[in-house]
């Protein structure tokens, strides 16, 4: 069964597994509504590691510039890999974080300016101490994005994360939840 | 609602900050002075001046002035013994014809005296200590924000500009240190209008974000602004805000400054300022009878806000008229040349001074200008502007009184008098920025707000120079003070993990910190003794039988294209187009002086892939150096990091093949899988890349496999091999364990100097190759020029030298260890050293200093295990 970098941070959370394409994912932490309701009025965090990610030289249908050379493309069901990239899903793990404070909750761990940073943009920058990639992706009109950190840094983030949330209530919610937030 | 002061009860009201809380239920002496311990009362009300700093729940050196009261706080007096009221150091001001300015220059001139009464000067003079608060350390955290428009100062003139810039509709960050928006106006009735209108229509705009009870402390570089926020939510003491502005308006205002005149400094001498703040924000009756001391009409406003308090205006003098202030604990009355009066208040009308530190800091000049009688900033860069009375735009009344006395305090904060100043200037320190640091005037933690103005006219004066002549001296960053929690920050230390960490923990893993990864040092079994004990089970496990390391932590890099065979060729010093696909090669990397920058592994995956390892701390600038030469190169190649993508261990040790058959189907057999091979192949039913390698020296794959199959892998493989024995292994048998092999670890055994034939790697550096990095320098270290030293293997019997032992000849070192540990399979000591290149021969004795005793070594050139190789293969 494949884990993700948060495994063991979901079990002293509470979480209840479920199984998708191999991997073993938090359906929930017991209380989906409490789970739905933090996204949609404060901020919360999921963890999608599991998400399908391929790099490549040349940009791909759908794919994220990273530099001139390097082009990462996101997909969450198992694809093969497209022409010429090379599968990196191991490499990063990847959080999901929802709600309207989320930019605070951002604020508080990365410098990068968020006040032009619009729906379907994508950035690098240094999180919590880790290199990251941002991605805004809304979901419907509720503010998300997408963190990818390389994996050997997902716990510090993701606790960094969770610290700093403290003051919005943060909570991480699972796959049940996820998919009532979406359009 | 109620905090505790020292072991008393103070009740608050709402509105209250420590200091008016403490005011009104009596207390007049707040702290004793740095140097004589006189005692010292509120003076300036707005975090300005130094006399109101206690210690807040451990925090020490706070000014109460502008701290929010908060039910049930601990606060304590500080810098006095046994007490505020009673301090017995306060004897020490009777002695201050021993202590005159410079005196510790001129007294403690032997390094000796100094060193023994520091100490006490220490004890005696510092400000605040630490104490366990029993709440717990408070925490700190950061944030950053950007804006189009930052104001700072939150006054008439900085809500003015805050709302022209939000009806522009820019981004606005509006920076006020009190606890409400007004500035001036909130205390000061009669100099205009109620602001509230302006601050409800600026509150209540969306592009306008108001940070109150946050001051900013520096302007840095590129519009950087700190801003030290107090209590952002119940869980923070403070916030550090790091706000990046496209442009920067200074509302900061001005704020008045004593004067001077014989105990200027005893509690109940207040600047106008504070006593209106008492007044008109806190509803607190200071006193029953005050003197004024103001210029001309300036002291009608104080004095009619003090008689509808209900104080008597006993007088109002001049100040050239005071000549002293009677009273040693508390003020009893005035001496003045128009007689004596008693009072328990003298209101001081001082010169206002544009608060100009921050526009200094971001490159204005500060020019003095006679009206409005102070320095004024001029040449603002580029998107900084001023406005309101940093400008110097309100008339400040000059001509000033400076009496020469040893009682007529210029610096409160350090207890420097205008007779000090003079003391200094004859010493010969007669400029401004000399005197500052001779006599420590404008050094303390008022950081010279209440006494660089008149420090410098009393300079000015004294010297016969013009102000302008005379200068400031330098505001610089952070003013005010900063916590230095709040400069450290949340306590995210961040950390790096291997997918295997948490096993490694239940297994007893005792860590090492490498940069930011966590490496088990060993593993700490219940009941088998300590370090030595542990590692000498695991040394023992991989010799003779199987053993088990995460080594996670290694650069990882897939390197594709057709022309990726190019690139190694060029960056590494031995040749890579040649390797056959499912072999492996050992690589080093030089730069173009022949220094090597690394080493690893790289195997030749399929034609056109390579699967390379770099060391643990230098895979990022591995990766840059490929992508470097790359840029420019036109070669279809592309390198990307997958270091924590794949779970990386080797297993070793003579069993480690019977372990290994019983994961996977691959023929394992030394034909079918030799020494220096490498395949793909699923292991317990995941995919992997297994290398044929042996740092270890004993048979042993190299297993690299999904990062998300990390702890099912790591435990199916201690699993099957439990029955041969197996043991996971820690860095430091493994240091043990490569040094017997005598294997080189770049960066602890080469420095930044080292070439390969200095560590006596020749055989990486193939010269006949067209080009690569390095490659001139390289050849000419291979004629001998350019090797300085030789990295040797050595046996030292009956001892282990420490790694870094100076290697002597003739009493002079000349060379050092590396490395060193004690080999159980040698029973000696081990080591790798440098020495110069004639020692470098088979059995050649040099002298190694073992704790202070030189003792004999012999060189080898030769592993001190397995020399032939035999058991790797």
């Amino acid at each position: 069964m494949k884990r993700s970098a948060l495994h063991h941070h979901h079990q002293k959370a509470g979480a209840l597994w479920t199984q998708l394409d191999g991997w073993e994912l938090p359906a929930s932490f017991g209380a989906v509504e409490q789970e739905v309701a933090q996204a949609r009025e404060g901020v919360g965090v999921a963890d999608i590691s599991y998400f399908r990610k391929f790099e490549s030289a040349a940009p791909q249908t759908g794919s994220w510039k990273l530099a001139s050379n390097r082009h990462l493309v996101m997909r969450e069901r198992p694809v093969a890999p497209p022409d010429g990239t090379l599968d990196i899903t191991s490499v990063y793990a990847a959080l999901l974080l929802a709600g309207p404070q989320t930019n605070e909750l951002l604020r508080k761990l990365t410098s990068l300016n968020l006040s032009h940073f619009a729906n379907g943009n994508c950035a690098q920058a240094s999180l919590a101490h880790a290199h990251a990639i941002l991605i805004r992706e809304d979901l419907d009109r509720l503010l998300s994005y997408k963190v990818l950190v390389t994996r050997d840094y997902a716990e510090s983030v993701w606790e960094s994360i969770l610290h700093a949330g403290r003051e919005f209530h943060i909570a991480p919610f699972g796959l049940n939840a996820l998919d009532r937030l979406r359009p | 609602m109620n905090f505790l002061f020292d072991s008393e009860e103070v009740p608050i009201q709402a509105g209250d900050t420590v200091a008016s809380a403490l005011y009104r239920s009596g207390r007049r002496i707040f702290s004793r002075s740095f140097k004589y311990h006189r005692p010292r009362g509120l003076l300036c009300c707005s975090g300005k001046c130094p006399n109101c700093l206690v210690n807040v729940d451990g925090s020490p050196s706070v000014r109460s002035c502008v701290t929010p009261a908060l039910d049930g706080m601990r606060v304590r007096h500080q810098n006095a013994w046994p007490s505020l009221e009673n301090d017995a150091l306060s004897i020490g001001q009777h002695f201050d014809f021993l202590m005159p300015a410079g005196w510790y220059y001129k007294v403690f001139t032997k390094p000796a005296t100094w060193h023994r009464v520091e100490p006490h000067i220490r004890k005696a003079a510092g400000l605040g200590e630490l104490f366990e608060n029993p709440q717990g350390i408070p925490e700190y955290e950061h944030a950053w924000m950007h804006a189009e428009t930052a104001v700072i100062g939150g006054g008439p003139a900085g809500i003015q500009s805050a709302l022209d810039a939000a009806e522009r509709g820019e981004q606005v960050v509006l920076i006020d240190d009190q606890t409400e928006l007004g500035g001036h106006l909130r205390y000061r009735k009669q100099r205009g209008a109620d602001p509230r209108e302006r601050i409800d229509a600026l509150a209540a705009r969306a592009n306008v974000t108001l940070l109150q009870r946050a001051s900013c402390f520096g302007i840095y570089e590129g519009n950087l602004l700190g801003v030290l926020l107090g209590h952002p939510h119940a869980g923070a003491a403070e916030r550090l805000i790091h706000l990046r502005a496209q442009r920067i308006i200074v509302a900061t205002g001005a704020y008045e400054t004593p004067l001077l005149f014989d105990n200027n400094d005893v509690v109940g001498v207040m600047l106008s300022s504070a006593v209106q703040r008492l007044i008109h924000l806190h509803s607190i009756v200071p006193g029953r009878r005050a003197v004024i001391v103001a210029h001309g009409s300036e002291g009608d406003e104080v004095g009619a806000d003090l008689k509808q308090a209900g104080v008597e205006v006993v007088e109002i003098l001049a100040p050239s008229e005071i000549i002293a202030v009677r009273g040693s604990g508390e003020v009893k009355g005035v001496k003045s040349r128009r007689g004596d009066f008693a009072c328990d208040l003298v209101i001081v009308c001082g010169p206002r001074v544009p608060d100009a530190g921050l526009l200094s800091q971001a490159g204005a000049k500060l020019q003095w200008s006679d009206v409005p009688g102070a320095f004024v900033p001029v040449g603002l860069p580029l998107n900084v502007s001023a406005v309101g009375d940093v400008t110097g735009e309100t008339p400040v009344a000059a001509a000033q009184h400076f009496p020469d006395s040893k009682r007529a305090f210029v610096c409160i904060c350090v207890d420097a008098t205008s007779r000090d100043l003079k003391q200094g200037i004859a010493d010969g320190f007669e400029e401004i920025e000399t005197l500052k640091r001779y006599t420590t005037a404008t050094m303390g933690p008022c950081q010279g707000r209440m006494c660089q103005l008149n420090a410098i006219q009393v300079c000015s004066r004294l010297t016969s120079r013009s102000m302008d002549e005379t200068g400031t001296t330098t505001s610089r960053p952070p003013n005010p003070g900063v916590t230095l929690g709040a400069l450290a920050g949340a306590k995210h230390h961040p950390i790096r993990r291997t997918p295997m960490h948490h096993a490694h923990a239940e297994l007893g893993a005792v860590w090492l910190d490498m940069g930011e990864w966590k490496r088990p040092r060993y593993y700490q079994v219940a009941g088998a003794g300590g370090e030595a004990e542990s590692v000498a089970a695991e040394y023992r496990a991989v010799r003779e039988r199987a053993g088990l390391i995460d080594v996670g932590t290694l650069g990882k890099l897939i390197v594709r294209g057709k022309d990726a065979a190019r690139l190694l060729d060029k960056v590494y010093t031995s040749r890579f187009s040649d390797l056959r696909q499912g072999r492996v090669r050992y690589a080093v990397m030089c730069d173009d002086t022949g220094v090597i920058l690394d080493d690893g592994t790289v195997s030749r995956l399929a034609d056109d892939r390579f699967f390379v390892t770099t060391t643990t701390g230098n895979l990022d600038f591995v990766h840059q150096w490929f992508d470097w030469w790359l840029v420019a190169s036109g070669w279809d190649v592309s390198v990307t990091n997958v270091t924590g993508g794949l779970a990386s261990v080797n297993l070793a040790g003579p069993k480690a093949r019977d372990v290994l058959r019983k994961l996977t189907d691959l023929d394992l057999d030394p034909k079918a899988f030799p020494y220096m091979a490498c395949r793909e192949a699923q292991t317990f039913g995941v995919p992997a890349i297994l290398m044929r390698i042996g740092f270890v020296g004993e048979t042993g794959w190299e297993i690299h496999y999904p990062a998300e199959h990390g702890e099912e892998v790591w435990n199916a493989i201690l699993v099957a091999g439990a029955e041969f024995g197996i043991l996971p292994f820690g860095v430091e048998a493994q240091r043990l364990l490569r040094l017997e092999k005598r294997h080189v670890i770049v960066g602890v055994d080469t420095d930044a100097l080292t070439n390969p034939f200095e560590a006596d790697m020749a055989w990486v550096v193939k010269l006949d190759k067209e080009d690569f990095i390095g490659k001139a320098a390289l050849a000419r270290a291979a004629s001998g020029g350019g090797v300085r030293e030789k990295l040797v293997g050595f046996v030292m019997e009956g001892g282990v030298p420490e790694d870094g032992a100076p290697v002597v000849i003739g009493g002079i070192p000349v060379g050092r260890v590396t490395s060193s540990r004690y080999s159980p399979h040698r029973k000696a000591g081990i080591g790798l050293a440098f020495v110069p290149p004639e020692l470098a021969a088979e059995g050649a004795p040099v002298r190694v200093r073992v704790r202070g005793q030189l003792r004999t070594a012999i060189v080898t050139m030769q592993p001190f295990y397995d020399a032939e190789g035999a058991r790797l293969r």
